[in-house]
This record gives C-alpha cells, sequence and structure tokens, in this order.
C-alpha cells in the first residue's frame, strides 16, 4: 500500500473513532434538541411588610418558529409601577430577539447595533406603556391617590416609574443570545466528556455601590447591556441547561467572592430535565418560598431551560 | 407535589453588604469635662442601637478617628466583631485636615478589602464633629476638604459635618459639604443625634439596587439640631 494510502486510510479511521466518542459523550449531539422549561417567583419580606406587590416577572415560552425563550425582569424598588414595567420588558425582550435573531451574530458593530436597538425598542414600548396608562387595580389607584375606573380607565406614569432590569436567553436550534441589563445572574451548565459544569455568561451589573444598578429606562442601558451568543454543542462541549436569576436569588445561588454559580444550579436543571412541567413550576415556586427566600428580604425571581436527552424526553 | 428542590445547605453564604461609617470627632481640650461626656454616652448609644438592629449590626462598619492628636481609636468592624465603644478623652489641638485624612485613608483601604473578598458595600458616610475652628497643617486641610467635596460630588460620600457649641467654625465645615449646609448640635444632645443616626444607617443598610436614595429624616433632624 502507498503511503499517502495508507496515511488517508489512519486519517479515516481516527476520524471515525473520534465521532464515535463525541457522540457517546454527547448521546444526544445526532438528534434535535428537545429543552425543559420552568419559571417561578415569590415576593420579598420587605414588600410583604410593606403591602408592595412582587416587582419581579419571570417566564418561558416556545415561538411558532421554534425558538425557545426564558427570560426576568426585577423591577426598581422605588418605581410605583415597575412590577407593569418587568411584565411588560420580559414578555417583548424575548419576542424581539426572536423576531432579530441572525441580527446578533454577525461583527463587532452589527453586535452593537442590535444591543442599541433592542435596548431602545424596550424603552420605547415602556414610553408607550406610560402614556397610554395602565389599568390600575382599585387598591393601587388609592395608594396612589388616583381616579377611579369610573373616571379614568387608564392611568399615565412617567417612564421612571416603570423601570427594570432584564435578562433573557433565546434558543434557536443549535444557537443561542443571551441578554443582560442591570442586576442578576445568567448562568449556563455544560457538558464536557460527561461532566457537567457552571458557568457566568453573566454578572450582576451593580457599579460600586450594593444598593445601584443599570435599568432598561437608564441612559446607559445600550452601553452597559451585555449580549453573548453561543454554540449549544461544540466538538468538544455541549450547553445542556440555561438558569437567570434575579438578584434576590442570587444572594444564595451566586457565590460573589468566587463569582461562580453554586452546585444547587445544576441540581435545579436536574429537575427540571425530567419533572413535569406544571409540577417542576409549582416545585420550583414551592423551593423559592421555603429555601432561597431565606436568605434575602427582596423579591426573587428564576427561570431555566434544560436540555432533554432521548431517554428524558 | 413533592417537596422542595434544595436545602438550605444547598445555598451560598454570602457576606452581609457593609455601610462603613467614619466617625471623624473632635476631642481637642476644649471638650473636656461635660462634653467629651456626653460624647461618649453618644457614641455608646450608637453602638447599642446599631447592636440592636438584626440587619446593621452585621452590615454597618464603624471607625472612630479623633483629633487632636490625629489617630485611630477603632479601624472599621463591624459591630457583631466588637460592640465595644472606645471610652474617648478630651486633650490636645485640633488638627482636623490630619484626622479627616487618617478617616478617608482608612475608608479606601477598607473599600479595596471589600473588592478583593467579593463584599458589595453600601456609599460611605463621614461623620465630622468639631466644636471649634481646625488649628493643624492649612495645606493637608486644604486638600482633605477638596477630596471630600469631589468624593461628595461624585457620589462617592455622603458627609455630615456637625458642628457643637458657640465656638464650632461652621463655614470650614460648610467647605466640606457641596450639598448640605453643616448643622449645629442643640447643646450637647450626643444622644439624639447618635440615635439618628443609628436609625439612618439601619435603612441604608437594608436598601436594594432602584430603592430611592435614604432622604434625611427631616423631623428627626428636629430633635438633635438647630434648624
Amino acid at each position: 500500500m502507498g503511503r499517502a494510502l495508507k496515511y488517508k486510510l489512519l486519517r479515516k479511521q481516527s476520524t471515525i473513532r473520534r465521532t464515535r466518542a463525541w457522540q457517546r459523550w454527547n448521546p444526544i449531539a445526532a438528534t434535535a434538541y428537545e429543552w425543559a422549561s420552568a419559571f417561578a417567583r415569590c415576593v420579598g419580606s420587605d414588600h410583604l411588610q410593606s403591602g408592595a406587590p412582587c416587582q419581579d416577572w419571570a417566564m418561558s415560552r416556545k415561538f411558532d418558529n421554534g425558538d425557545i425563550a426564558i427570560a426576568l425582569a426585577d423591577g426598581a424598588g422605588s418605581s410605583r409601577f415597575s412590577h407593569y414595567g418587568s411584565s411588560l420588558t420580559a414578555n417583548r425582550v424575548s419576542r424581539l430577539i426572536s423576531e432579530h435573531f441572525e441580527e446578533a451574530f454577525g461583527s463587532y458593530e452589527a453586535r452593537q447595533v442590535f444591543k442599541q436597538r433592542l435596548v431602545s425598542q424596550l424603552q420605547i414600548d415602556l414610553y408607550e406603556l406610560s402614556k397610554l396608562g395602565i389599568d390600575l387595580p382599585d387598591d393601587e389607584r388609592e395608594k396612589h391617590s388616583k381616579p377611579s375606573r369610573a373616571d379614568l380607565l387608564l392611568v399615565p406614569c412617567e417612564l421612571s416609574d416603570l423601570s427594570c432590569t432584564v435578562l433573557c436567553v433565546v434558543v434557536r436550534g443549535g444557537r443561542y443570545i443571551a441578554f443582560h441589563v442591570g442586576d442578576g445572574v445568567i448562568g449556563a451548565e455544560i457538558s464536557r466528556k460527561g461532566r457537567a459544569r457552571l458557568k457566568v455568561l453573566s454578572k450582576p451589573d451593580n457599579g460600586e455601590f450594593a444598593n445601584e444598578t443599570c435599568f432598561v429606562t437608564s441612559r446607559k442601558a445600550a452601553s452597559t447591556a451585555r449580549l453573548i451568543t453561543g454554540r449549544i454543542s461544540t466538538a468538544r462541549t455541549l450547553v445542556t441547561g440555561f438558569v437567570l436569576m434575579s438578584d434576590g436569588p442570587e444572594a444564595a445561588l451566586y457565590n460573589k467572592r468566587e463569582s461562580q454559580l453554586v452546585s444547587a444550579c445544576s441540581k435545579l436543571l436536574s429537575a427540571c430535565r425530567v419533572t413535569e412541567q406544571s409540577t417542576m413550576h409549582a416545585q420550583l415556586e414551592k423551593t423559592l418560598v421555603n429555601v432561597i427566600a431565606k436568605k434575602t428580604s427582596d423579591d426573587c425571581s428564576l427561570a431555566m431551560m434544560a436540555l432533554r436527552s432521548e431517554h428524558e424526553k | 407535589m413533592g417537596g422542595n428542590l434544595l436545602e438550605l445547605d444547598d445555598l451560598v453564604d454570602n457576606p452581609t453588604p457593609r455601610v462603613p461609617v467614619s466617625l471623624c470627632l473632635d476631642c481637642s481640650g476644649s471638650m473636656g469635662g461635660v462634653p467629651i461626656n456626653e460624647l461618649n454616652e453618644g457614641v455608646a448609644t450608637f453602638y447599642s442601637a446599631i447592636y440592636g438592629d438584626e440587619i446593621a449590626r452585621y452590615s454597618a462598619e464603624v471607625s472612630i478617628v479623633t483629633f487632636g492628636p490625629a489617630q485611630m481609636e477603632t479601624d472599621f468592624q463591624t459591630l457583631d466583631q466588637n460592640n465595644h465603644p472606645p471610652v474617648l478623652a478630651a486633650g490636645g489641638m485640633t488638627p482636623m485636615g490630619e484626622a479627616v485624612k487618617l478617616s478617608l485613608d482608612s475608608l479606601d483601604r477598607r473599600k479595596e478589602d471589600y473588592r478583593r473578598n467579593g463584599v458589595d458595600y453600601y456609599q460611605p458616610w463621614l461623620v465630622l464633629m468639631t466644636d471649634g475652628a481646625p488649628n493643624g497643617n492649612a495645606a493637608i486641610l486644604d486638600q482633605q476638604i477638596e477630596r471630600v467635596r469631589r468624593m461628595v460630588e461624585s457620589e462617592k460620600l455622603t458627609v455630615f459635618p456637625i458642628g457643637i457649641g458657640p465656638n464650632a467654625d461652621m463655614d470650614i465645615l460648610a467647605r466640606f459639604s457641596p450639598r448640605r449646609s453643616p448643622l449645629k448640635l442643640k447643646g450637647l444632645n450626643f444622644a439624639q443625634f447618635f440615635a439618628w443616626l443609628s436609625k439612618s444607617v439601619s435603612k441604608v443598610s437594608q436598601s436594594t439596587p432602584g430603592d430611592k436614595k435614604p432622604s434625611l429624616d427631616v423631623e428627626g433632624l428636629k430633635g438633635w439640631a438647630e434648624l
């Protein structure tokens, strides 16, 4: 056998061996990805005492085009109607990212434009809500000395009344986009050679002081926003989960000194992977209220998605 | 529906965010007698009130610098580590600039410690109290006035300049504070001042991102300040 042919055969054999090994480490790599998702939120003890509503909002959704998204927003404590701001923002950000998904994968300049446009659109949406007004329930109208529903159905407010942070991950096929303004943490679980480890995709943005952060409504929102894109699988790694948390659970699930997520996040993702969705929602909420909320007086919210293997479907 | 997905042991114990409070106190000769006794009682009231607050006990870190001479009585520490205030004695001159320098230098070192150890912190406070006029190094005084003003204007520091008695140099105190006029203590009402200060510190230690910056409790001020 000639040397060139022998070399060609050896190369082909080693490629076959590598491919089989890779599939062994990543048994679901050859199949379509299926994601399980869950989210929950609970009001913090501070707001329970003051009677204020939970200002966190969390959600997950699957779009008609197959995109899967999780999103979370945390309303500013001093903003009167930030619970409406966080609800709108969490819902809108996932849709906007899904609609403009490909624009995030490009040059550095293209990514900056994508970030700027995303923040601008969220600010426009919040501004429009502030001008159009909110159909406040009676107790909030009374608390803020607003007219009754009979006199004024939709109550306008200031943009700053709707201030909130935002965290979002959208997955399309083999790629993902993560977007973050403000505090809270975006994490990923990454599997390599069958071993999973947690990675922080986006850290909290607290400025110098503990009670400072940037909000979607802030002037600096676009410049401080983080945009992370990536592939679900590479030759060596596989993303097996994403987790979003507001600054409430951050106190319990994020080691600030090491800037790392604690292994409890993998426990949650494992549960999410194998548990029926409505049961998972209920258990996650219970865990927030009974365990995680013990570490903080702030509102808490979590959203996650976990990759399911063939036998877990 | 099943139990909790996690236990408390699964969670991390992050350090409590800190509120560094530096008390820079005039203990010159003129404070001898009743004033220094009242000041000591006031500081003891402050310690007691902070220690009695569940959150502030682990959050507020207090340092005490006195002048003259300018010296560090207690470096920054939480009151769960040490809730016994030092006993201050009167004597010496009034090197205010040197004392403020000592306070701010120790504050910078403390913030560096926080950053290195991943400890969150709130905007620091500087409480400056004097019953007279400074007579230390004029150049150092000017430098420290400029330093404090810069920090206040860039929102890196909150300063409370307080005058004690009829001879306090309120003009010098005003130079330290570009945003807030200095206040004069009503008589020797240290206890009420420090009680008010402890409540203000507690409020800060419980604030979260997006909360309004804790504003001065003006009603409470009337209890100890000549407004």
